[in-house]
């Protein structure tokens, strides 16, 4: 990349810029095998990947719909672009069972008081919350609340407190987020006015 | 509430749509209102900073980031460089977000807890508000 005029953006290193002739700029975005390409003049952009691909196997896979599992959909007359996790919300509700759970409107509920104090104490407890797979559930959802859903972040940073030692009202806690999560699978983000 | 921290949270929005959030602890704890809202503006600055170095790069023009703060002292003690009592223990690195408000690069305003989106993302919060503030952050099903 570098060789050909672009350079990697001081603020972030997965951006590539090149400046154009007619004074627009080119972008390349890359994070390990997803590649996003963004151009004011749309022969620029195809310009760009004939080039690659002679260095590189690559598919093109045309509009950008998808990135990093986010998903991209625009509508160009009314100059709008929503982001959103649909599916990948989908999947990860199906993998826990919460496919068919009943939605709940907030994602986290007055009445869960959330201390340390609700740590397992005895090795029966201990035992019984061994067989919970809470770090991966609040792994799945801090991947959701990082890319599109900022309405999750509270809710995401009391659960994740007790990563080491979850008990049983934290696991109920993230129960009720894909419950909520349940309710709102189709939220997405909306730029433009 | 285990350990009497405070929550820092800031959400940054472009074109209306939010772009970059957050909801941590605050990592020492702050003995007032005023100076937990203070380090909560202070952090968001430093965020503030970097976006505003990301979004020239990517040559987008703007003027100064527009920062919105519930809290009305910690605005004022943002602005005024005055020393009283009851502030003059927080510690001097937070006072980096007056020299950004003189230079111009942040603009701090207060504004009304209704109208702060952020506000979510510290507490648990009613229904109606929650879609209130969705709504106010373009986040909704269509």
């Amino acid at each position: 990349m570098i060789q050909i005029g672009y350079k990697s953006c001081e603020y972030d290193c997965c951006v590539y810029v090149k400046s154009l002739d007619d004074s627009s700029f080119i972008f390349l975005l890359l994070y390990v095998d997803d590649m996003l390409i963004a151009a004011k003049n749309l022969d620029d952009v195809v310009g760009l990947k004939a080039l690659l691909s002679q260095e590189f196997d690559m598919k093109d896979l045309g509009d950008a719909k998808k990135f990093l599992g986010m998903e991209i959909r625009r509508n160009r007359s009314s100059k709008k672009l929503w982001l959103s996790q649909q599916s990948y919300v989908e999947k990860v509700l199906d993998r826990f069972g919460m496919s068919n759970a009943k939605p709940v409107s907030t994602p986290l509920a007055n009445h869960f008081k959330l201390s340390s104090n609700q740590c397992p104490k005895t090795d029966k407890e201990v035992v019984d919350m061994a067989e919970v797979p809470y770090a991966s559930a609040v792994g799945y959802l801090m991947y959701a609340m990082v890319c599109t859903r900022p309405d999750l972040a509270y809710a995401v940073s009391q659960v994740s407190k007790y990563m080491s030692k979850p008990g049983r009202q934290h696991w109920e806690a993230v129960k009720w987020i894909f419950r909520y999560l349940r309710g709102t699978v189709g939220h997405d983000i909306v730029f433009g006015n | 509430m285990d350990n009497r921290r405070s929550t820092t949270e800031y959400v940054f929005t472009i074109s209306g749509g939010p772009v970059c959030w957050k909801s941590t602890i605050q990592s020492i704890i702050a003995l007032s209102t005023t100076e937990a809202e203070y380090m909560a503006v202070v952090e968001t600055a430093k965020e503030a900073l970097w976006l505003i170095g990301l979004v020239n790069k990517l040559s987008v023009q703007q003027g100064g980031v527009q920062l919105h703060c519930d809290n009305q002292s910690a605005t004022y003690l943002a602005k005024n460089h005055i020393y009283y009592a009851r502030t003059k223990h927080i510690d001097v690195r937070f006072h980096k977000i007056r020299e950004l408000i003189a230079s111009g690069e942040i603009v701090l305003q207060k504004i009304g807890t209704e109208e702060n989106a952020a506000d979510m993302v510290t507490k648990p919060v009613t229904t109606d508000k929650f879609k209130h503030y969705l709504n106010l952050l373009n986040v909704y099903s269509c």
